[in-house]
């Protein structure tokens, strides 16, 4: 509205100075709009623990969960399954008081970790994956899937493809907030997390929470699809850090 | 079929005694050496993870408003809960094991933290009777190289001081809970520090480990775990295994812990200071902003320290160090013991100029100072605290300057003296003048800082702050004495008030003649049959 | 080929499609690798090696084992039966060692090993499908340096690094002899078993090895050993 009324006041001194003005206004909009459809600040951590096979730390934001990966290692008697590895995730909140049911994270984080690892090379075995939370506020699906996709990268548990994970959230205007913090999750009418692998960027995991037209579906899962790609990177700059040391190995 | 336990080999348990039988560590520490502890603070209240070595332990702690118990209606409650999240895992392990160490762990905290009173219950009262804050401290394993219960500790002792309650108002019958975000929340109020460390012992305690990480621990034939503040007032004490122990080796443990919690509590405060500073200028706190440089995994030590070599103390018979000259209270005796094992032998280090310069100061203080040598000498016996171990370490350092032989004694006169002496000189020697005057300052230096120390204590004293001897606990035992005294007396004399009204009726009535009041007088201590019928009638009024 | 040796792969990663190239190209394909129809994919992150002519596999940084055969381990017996050991070493099942697979041992002559002790053994058995098998001799019945490791001391290691050190352009081991005289058994499993003359030697070793996973590079590596080398010696003085 302002830009509205400065434009009125043409004169020939000041014209080209409003013209930039105004510009910068619609600049700063569609800046603020796209930052909606941005991801918050993500900060990888490969190998941060001595013991145990692989660990992550995955921070999007002011969200961060710690992943650590196990195996394949002895399996119980009774949960052995005898063509195939058996997979576990175990979620725990840092404080246990407040209750709240995670069986439904701790599954969508297992269908994805089945689609992506290898179970078929290591029967009767068990590969298990605590993810802790360490920091909650927003998306926690999409960031305890991308910390347990690197925990696995960095235990060198053979996947066939990686997998990342974003959470879209859709506001009451129906626009599209990526990566929602906690305030903006509680403004949204419905949450949306998607995983895709990254050969064909096909969805390996999906979770909804409230309600959603089938276009908007679609119209998030394209976006999130895109998103995704970035976090790919992310995950290879990581690698590429914690590799860097070893130039040249013998041949086994 | 008898399988391997705890999956070390025979080799390394008996490579382990043989390390230490050479006074050596694998991983370089000496004995008394605990490794370093680095601690983060998150972004929610309460919120903090500790690293002691490899080992690493997440503490948050969440309040909740509950009704209290009917035997304690005006005081919260502090519950404390470990979690290992293996234990519900399908991975193959020893589960027994794992759910032991977790109940000792949570019993040793529950001991340190809430049973030595380091919350002060009372102020988690929000209205009397009805309803009080139930404090909860949940600690995550992350990763456990040895020394869990230790880092545990430090976790939920950071976490405990970190961590900020709601604000409470009281409108008559209304109680209002203020969200985090419509006012600041407040802090707890913690009376005292205290920090668990564990001691691992080897071949019947004759070696001790001061906390062993996780290749040390499996090698061991016992543990035993201290609990102390920087005041030096132990807090918990726990042995498992079957080694037995000479006292004086659990004394001595028990003075590490305590210069221990003295330097660990000072690096939480600093940590917190850090934390708060972040808050109060708005910037960015929390894990996300802070955690990377902790994330590190520190590499074992990189080379065997040649310094370290020769600072490590070798093990003597401890029973010839207790016989030193009891002088007085045993803690005195105590302090000297730590004294003697801090200080290396022969080695040309700066504590030897410094012992010699400290041996001036206390020279210093008495000759110049003498005043503030008496407030601080009445300040360190003024300790109203039950225990009598509690002696404040300042007066006692200096105790112990004062008894331990000083190697240069003939230097008998203080600095300053010297130095006008040497101007006085036909031929001053500058050089000579200079040393004087910069040990004078150097001693005016310590006294300064000595000086500014006991006022600090003081101010803590005057400003009713919870401080090292305070009397706080036991002047509300004595209140609460005063108080029953003065019912009591009350009593009584309401009693003796009736008895005279009574007595004055019967007079009156004529039942009794006035000639043998005074025989009633004289009667009416106990025992006599005139008085008794009427004791039986008054007790029913009580 | 999309990857060129020396570059970060990631699970997924399509290195060649044997569609699109010409059929004369041979791949040989090692750790890390796998075929998935006519493609050639990687299985795990790392960064992509190749030996002459078309040999290629992944270096990834792993600390689980994952039993190979022929691969010489150092297991720890855990449990000890009839005519059979059952060894830990660090994978997802325990082996098993018979107690006739040493040199010359007979029925009457066993070899007296204890739960607790140290063997090296090389793996005869290794698939997904089976319990592994170890062995203490080659296919002649020589010992070959194989059997139980008394005394000394053991240390564990990433996989890439006890990998590294039987490398030949990875001369760790030998910097350290020049100056130590000491045993050491690289096990596969990323064991490393150690025996000095004395208890300084063998720790010197093993800080040595144990801090030679962080090396970048091969002058790294020399530094390192010439600070061992220095303070091991002046700690000498010192006694």
């Amino acid at each position: 509205m302002k830009g509205d009324a400065r434009v009125k006041i043409t004169t020939q001194d000041t014209g080209k100075s409003l013209e930039v003005e105004l510009n910068a206004k619609q600049k700063e909009v569609s800046a603020t709009a796209n930052e909606y459809l941005k991801l918050r600040p993500m900060i990888l951590q490969m190998s941060c623990y001595a013991r145990g096979d692989g660990a992550a730390i995955c921070m999007q934001g002011d969200t961060v969960i710690s992943a650590q990966a196990t195996g394949p290692a002895e399996v119980k008697l009774q949960k052995e399954i005898m063509d195939k590895a058996t997979i576990e995730v175990i979620f725990r909140t840092k404080s246990t008081g407040t209750g709240g049911n995670y069986v439904l994270l701790e599954k969508s984080v297992r269908d994805a970790c089945e689609t992506a690892i290898l179970t078929t090379l290591h029967p009767r075995s068990a590969i298990s994956i605590i993810l802790l939370e360490m920091q909650n506020y927003g998306s926690l699906l999409s960031c305890c899937l991308n910390a347990c996709c690197l925990a696995l990268l960095d235990a060198g548990v053979p996947m066939n493809s990686t997998f990342a994970a974003v959470t879209i959230g859709i506001s009451k205007d129906d626009d599209l907030i990526v990566d929602p913090d906690d305030t903006q999750e509680e403004e949204c009418e419905s949450l949306l997390t998607f995983a895709f692998e990254s050969q064909n960027l096909e969805l390996v995991a999906s979770h909804a929470d409230g309600q959603f037209t089938a276009e908007t579906f679609i119209k998030c899962m394209k976006l999130a699809c895109e998103i995704s790609q970035e976090i790919f990177q992310e995950f290879r700059k990581c690698v590429k850090k914690q590799h860097i040391e070893i130039e040249k190995e013998g041949p086994t | 079929m008898i399988s391997l336990k705890d999956g070390t080999s025979t080799s390394e348990k008996t490579f382990l005694l043989g390390v230490l039988k050479e006074h050596r560590r694998i991983d370089g520490r000496s004995f008394n050496d605990a490794r370093n502890v680095d601690i983060s603070f998150g972004k929610d209240f309460g919120c903090c993870v500790a690293s002691l070595g490899n080992t690493r332990v997440m503490c948050q702690v969440t309040c909740q408003v509950k009704a209290p118990k009917a035997t304690r209606p005006n005081e919260g409650f502090l519950f404390i809960n470990v979690d290992f999240p293996l234990m519900s895992s399908i991975l193959l392990l020893d589960n027994d094991q794992l759910l032991q160490t977790r109940t000792e762990l949570v019993r040793l905290l529950e001991r340190c933290y809430k049973e030595a009173r380091v919350v002060d219950m009372e102020s988690l009262c929000i209205v009397g009777e009805e309803k009080v804050w139930e404090l909860r401290v949940d600690i995550s394993i992350m990763c456990d190289d040895g020394g869990m219960i230790d880092c545990a500790s430090i976790a939920a002792l950071s976490a405990l001081c970190h961590f900020r309650r709601p604000d409470v108002t009281l409108e008559g019958e209304e109680v209002t809970i203020h969200s985090i975000k419509s006012r600041d929340p407040i802090k707890l109020s913690i009376h005292h520090m205290p920090i668990l460390v564990s001691f691992s012992f080897y071949e019947n305690g004759k070696f001790v480990l001061m906390d062993p990480d996780q290749r040390e621990q499996k090698g061991s034939e016992g543990l035993m775990v201290v609990g102390a503040n920087p005041f030096r007032e132990l807090c918990t004490l726990h042995r498992t295994g079957s080694v037995p122990l000479i006292k004086d080796q659990v004394r001595r443990c028990a003075e590490m812990v305590a210069l221990r919690a003295r330097s660990l509590v000072g690096y939480i405060k600093k940590e917190l200071e850090k934390d708060g500073a972040l808050r109060s200028k708005r910037e960015h706190a929390g894990f996300a902003a802070h955690l990377p440089r902790s994330l590190m995994v520190k590499p074992p030590v990189e080379v065997i320290d040649v310094e370290r070599e020769t600072r490590d103390i070798p093990m003597r018979d401890i029973v010839q160090r207790v016989s030193a000259k009891r002088t007085g209270n045993e803690v005195e005796n105590m302090s000297i013991e730590v004294g003697k094992w801090d200080v290396p032998k022969g080695t040309k280090d700066e504590s030897d100029f410094d012992e010699s310069s400290a041996s001036s100061d206390v020279e210093m203080v008495q000759q110049v100072t003498a005043e503030e040598k008496k407030t601080v000498e009445e300040i360190s016996i003024m300790s109203d605290s039950e225990e009598d171990e509690v002696v404040a370490l300042g007066a006692a350092d200096l105790g112990f300057q004062r008894q331990k032989p000083k190697p240069k004694e003939k230097i008998g006169k203080p600095a300053d003296s010297q130095a006008l002496q040497e101007l006085s000189k036909d031929k001053p020697s500058l050089k000579q003048v200079d040393g004087h005057a910069a040990t004078f300052l150097k001693t005016l230096g310590n006294v300064d800082k000595e000086l500014g120390k006991q006022i600090n204590y003081l101010t803590q004293v005057s400003t009713g702050q919870p401080h090292e001897g305070s009397s706080y606990a036991a002047q509300k035992v004595l209140q609460m004495a005063l108080h029953r005294l003065e019912h009591a007396r009350s009593r009584v004399n309401e009693s003796e008030r009736i008895r005279a009204s009574h007595m004055q009726q019967l007079i009156n009535a004529g039942f009794i003649s006035r000639p043998q009041s005074q025989q009633m007088q004289q009667a009416t201590q106990p025992g006599t049959p005139a008085v008794q019928p009427q004791t039986p009638q008054q007790q029913p009024q009580m | 080929m999309n990857f060129e040796p020396g570059e970060i792969v990631m699970p997924g990663d399509v290195l060649v499609d044997l569609d699109i190239t010409p059929s004369e190209s041979r791949f040989i394909i090692g750790p890390g690798l796998r075929r998935e129809d006519n493609k050639i994919l990687a299985s795990k992150s790392g960064i992509l090696q190749k030996k002459e002519p078309h040999i290629f596999w992944v270096n990834s940084k792993e600390r689980r084992y994952v039993p190979v055969r022929g691969d010489a381990i150092i297991g720890i017996i855990i449990q000890k039966g009839a005519d059979t050991y059952r060894v830990d070493i660090g994978a997802s099942e325990p082996a098993s060692l018979s107690v006739l697979a040493f040199e010359g041992a007979t029925k009457k002559t066993k070899p007296i090993l204890q739960i607790g002790d140290l063997v090296y053994a090389r793996l005869l058995v290794a698939n997904k499908d089976m319990e592994p098998e170890l062995v203490c001799m080659d296919s002649a019945g020589r010992k070959r340096g194989l059997g139980p490791l008394e005394e000394g001391f053991l240390i564990t290691l990433p996989l890439h690094t006890a990998r590294r050190l039987l490398s030949s352009d990875w001369p760790l081991l030998h910097l350290l002899g020049r100056e130590i005289s000491y045993e050491a058994a690289v096990g596969l499993n990323g064991r490393v078993w150690i025996k000095g003359r004395t208890i300084k030697d063998t720790l010197a070793v093993a800080t040595a090895l144990e801090t030679s996973s962080e090396c970048r590079s091969e002058s790294e590596m020399r530094c390192l050993v010439e600070r061992i080398l220095a303070c091991r010696a002046g700690v000498a003085q010192e006694d």
